[in-house]
């Protein structure tokens, strides 16, 4: 645990309104979105990433500072999402991936490829979902990820290796694997030999 | 996708290796050899970017904690009125029914007689012991028979009044323990009720 993080947490319990903004701030980009990635539905996503908020303050109290903040945020998230899929009617899926999946210029068929397998992505289990999501998008370690989920670095590991199995199946189903694709991988191989 | 070395990789790199590394990797692992599908994954890991939040979530997240706080913080002081008159009420329905009651009553004190009183009264009470002591053995002496073994020496007739002081002297330890029990009793009385 940082101690910055400790601090916010104090200010925030003393009621510093500031410090409460903070907070919001320091995690709503992640909050959000792993909401959008498991809910696949950005109102909902927004609406659950507010209701995971309230939940943390009234949570704060009983925070252990002993671990650190951003895995129990996450946490409380994972489980606001899994709830809200588990209560929510089954309906057609909102979210537009063209706009949000890249950063820069494409320089080839990236955005295509980006979204298919976004695609694949939601046809995943949402425990290799979300591993994946925390790891690949975010950028979070193992160890965070396990304090996420209440479950052990090796779970963890395998849930991201099969994710990555699956992922890669479903994308060679979808002819994602174009044979020029293949053969110019052929030519780089024999180049470097 | 199963080669442990390229799972290894990524996991070191989780938005993607370096073209070059994962080329040659590629070259040198027989699993992974003629896998498109790894630079595919490889390629569109840096793509994948977490969605921005809105804006102006972050204003209204926080303006529903704080909002959420404030009621949370102001609804006690609504209910402390009412608890207190609830308590109150408790409390006089508590009294009347009489589940509150004192302790029990301690004794009263009886105040015994006089030492005064008492120390006549010990003392009225040896006389008529003795006096019947005394008239008792007096009556009896007449009835005392003589030994049957043999004759035994006719012994000085001794004069009433003697006779009479050795029962008193005979019966003196009972007269002493009647005159100590009072004695303690007056020692063990409650200092109030102690005379002089």
């Amino acid at each position: 645990m940082s101690a910055d993080d400790a601090t916010l947490v104090r200010r925030c319990l003393r009621g510093d309104g500031d410090a409460v903004a903070q907070l919001v701030a320091r995690f709503q980009g992640d909050v959000y979105g792993l909401c959008v990635r498991l809910l696949r539905h950005r109102h909902d996503a927004e609406d659950v990433a507010q209701e995971v908020f309230l939940r943390v303050f009234r949570g704060l109290e009983g925070w252990d500072s002993s671990r650190p903040l951003k895995p129990w945020v996450m946490s409380i998230a994972v489980n606001r999402c899994r709830t809200h899929l588990a209560s929510r009617p089954r309906r057609p899926e909102l979210v537009d991936y063209l706009h949000e999946t890249v950063a820069g210029p494409p320089a080839d068929d990236s955005v295509e490829l980006v979204r298919e397998i976004r695609a694949a992505l939601e046809e995943l289990r949402l425990e290799y979902r979300t591993v994946f999501v925390l790891f690949h998008e975010q950028g979070q370690p193992y160890e965070e990820i396990a304090l996420a989920l209440d479950r052990p670095v090796g779970t963890v590991k395998t849930w991201l290796h099969r994710a990555r199995l699956e992922l890669l199946e479903r994308l060679r189903k979808r002819g994602m694997i174009p044979a020029d694709d293949l053969a110019a991988f052929r030519l780089d191989t024999r180049r470097t030999e | 996708m199963t080669c442990p070395a390229w799972q290894r990789l990524l996991d070191d790199n989780p938005r993607g290796l370096p073209a070059g590394q994962l080329r040659d990797h590629v070259a040198g692992c027989r699993a992974c050899a003629g896998r498109a599908e790894l630079f595919d994954f490889n390629r569109a890991l840096p793509h994948f970017i977490p969605p921005e939040p809105p804006p102006g979530l972050a204003g209204v997240i926080t303006a529903a904690v704080l909002d959420e706080r404030h009621r949370r913080h102001a609804r006690p002081r609504r209910w402390v009125p009412v608890a207190a008159l609830a308590a109150v009420a408790a409390l006089l329905l508590a009294v009347g029914l009489g589940v509150w009651r004192p302790g029990p009553p301690r004794p009263a004190v009886v105040r015994g007689p006089s030492l005064r009183d008492t120390a006549t009264r010990a003392e009225k009470a040896g006389r008529r012991l003795l006096d019947n002591t005394v008239g008792t053995a007096a009556s009896l002496l007449p009835q005392v028979e003589r030994p049957i073994m043999g004759p035994m020496p006719e012994p000085a007739l001794r004069p009433l009044r003697d006779t009479a002081d050795g029962v008193t002297v005979g019966l003196a330890p009972v007269t002493d323990s009647a005159r100590r029990a009072v004695h303690v009793f007056f020692r063990d009385m409650p200092l109030g009720l102690k005379p002089g």
